[in-house]
């Protein structure tokens, strides 16, 4: 736990000194849902409807940028290799950027969930539940998207690799995230929410444990 | 016991076989200067020591143990071409944490930087540092620890004539055994006890 305190309070203190991460994130996240802001005429009914899918594109999107700068830095700095060559379990090493993605991208959710609520004319009554789903699905995002980050940069494609497998392995999350925000922001027909957040839930589980068996394996050259 | 093994290791790049084969032992203090042009795979020998690496065949050991094993990278101390530095955290932020992540307090790393010329309260990050600088930096995150065996990749590229000097200095008195590779015969052969030479994948007394 001492170790990971120490990997945490790093990625906390080295993001605190530039807002590097966070600022990208907010302007990005600011960008996408301007632009999606004109997808759907004002006034149209289905504004609400599509509010819970546009917010987690957004968040999505934001997200592949995480998980790429995440491991440039490190890799730019050569501090990757000093963290692969210290005594440190490697789940330690993917346990601290998950955190400290988790609650940049956390708080990014706090943020763009409620604003696309308003900007699509959803509904705020449920929106801190809305927020708690977003976050959920962006676990699952993470424990694939810092498996593949940390595998992209010994690939001759590396940039191209995080964007074409994460989407394709984050069908069952986008699925369920988008109809629970759906339904909570939209109020969207769905059938049993309970379905929605076990998938959610199920998925988190396989792609953060996936992770963890073979984080190790995708950080060696 | 050897402080550093290699027996019959083999790593290719692609199809390019970088080590055919390379035996090297090391016994402790010894200090082992690797000469060889560009490309002759240095940093990859220097790289399977410090466990970042896995040979394709044969058995790299770190006073006895497999490098990329926790218990045996205690033991190593690795200062790459480039330090691994966070760029926005300051010298003794960056010592605090390498010192932690090896389980030992701050003091001795600390010292080691006084040592080398750079003041510990400097509260200016090291992406203000000069190459010379950070490469200090590096080197005293890297002894912090007290290693039993210090992995060197070009320490001297970049320092100026006091930088050298201190580097030197830091060397000649470490206790443990070094592997350095670098481009300078002189620089080898007045610095450590023994130099080897790396061509066509092998490794040959100097």
């Amino acid at each position: 736990m001492r170790t990971l305190g120490r990997l945490v309070w790093k990625e906390a203190l080295v993001e605190s000194r530039g807002l590097e991460r966070a600022s990208t994130l907010l302007f990005f996240g600011a960008a996408v849902l301007i632009t999606l802001q004109f997808a759907l005429p004002p006034g149209a009914e289905a504004r609400p409807l599509a509010a819970g899918g546009f917010a987690w594109a957004t968040l999505l999107l934001a997200s592949m940028l995480e998980v790429r700068r995440t491991f440039d830095s490190e890799r730019r700095d050569a501090t990757l290799d000093g963290l692969r060559a210290a005594p440190v379990d490697p789940v330690l090493i993917l346990s601290s950027k998950l955190l400290a993605s988790l609650v940049l991208l956390g708080a990014l959710a706090a943020v763009v969930v409620p604003v696309t609520a308003v900007l699509f004319g959803g509904d705020l009554t449920r929106v801190l539940e809305a927020i708690g789903v977003a976050v959920l699905g962006l676990v699952g995002v993470l424990g694939w998207g810092l498996l593949l980050g940390a595998m992209s940069g010994q690939t001759r494609s590396g940039e191209l690799v995080v964007p074409v497998l994460l989407f394709g392995l984050l069908v069952p999350q986008t699925i369920a995230c988008v109809r629970l925000l759906g339904h909570l922001l939209g109020g969207a027909h769905l059938e049993s929410t309970l379905t929605g957040y076990v998938i959610l839930i199920g998925f988190d589980l396989v792609s953060v444990g996936t992770s963890i068996v073979l984080f190790d394996y995708a950080l060696e050259e | 016991m050897t402080a550093v093994s290699l027996r019959q290791v083999v790593r290719r790049y692609d199809r390019t076989r970088v080590l055919d084969g390379v035996d090297l032992e090391v016994p402790p203090g010894q200090r082992v200067a690797v000469l060889g042009h560009n490309g002759a795979g240095k940093t990859t020998l220097l790289r399977l020591v410090a466990g970042l690496l896995r040979p394709d065949s044969g058995a790299v050991r770190v006073a006895g143990a497999d490098p990329t094993l926790p218990a045996a990278r205690r033991r190593i101390g690795v200062l790459g071409h480039a330090p691994a530095l966070y760029s926005n955290l300051t010298a003794a932020e960056n010592v605090r944490f390498w010192s932690g992540l090896h389980g030992v307090g701050p003091g001795e790393g600390l010292g080691m930087l006084a040592g080398l010329g750079i003041d510990p309260s400097d509260d200016r990050r090291v992406s203000a540092f000069s190459q010379g600088m950070r490469k200090r930096v590096g080197l005293a995150c890297a002894l912090a620890h007290r290693p039993s065996v210090l992995v060197l990749d070009e320490p001297y590229a970049g320092l100026d004539a006091e930088g050298v000097e201190a580097m030197t200095r830091l060397l000649l008195g470490s206790p443990g055994a070094v592997l350095m590779a670098t481009h300078e015969p002189e620089r080898a052969s007045s610095v450590c006890d023994r130099v080897v030479e790396l061509a066509a994948g092998l490794v040959r007394e100097a």
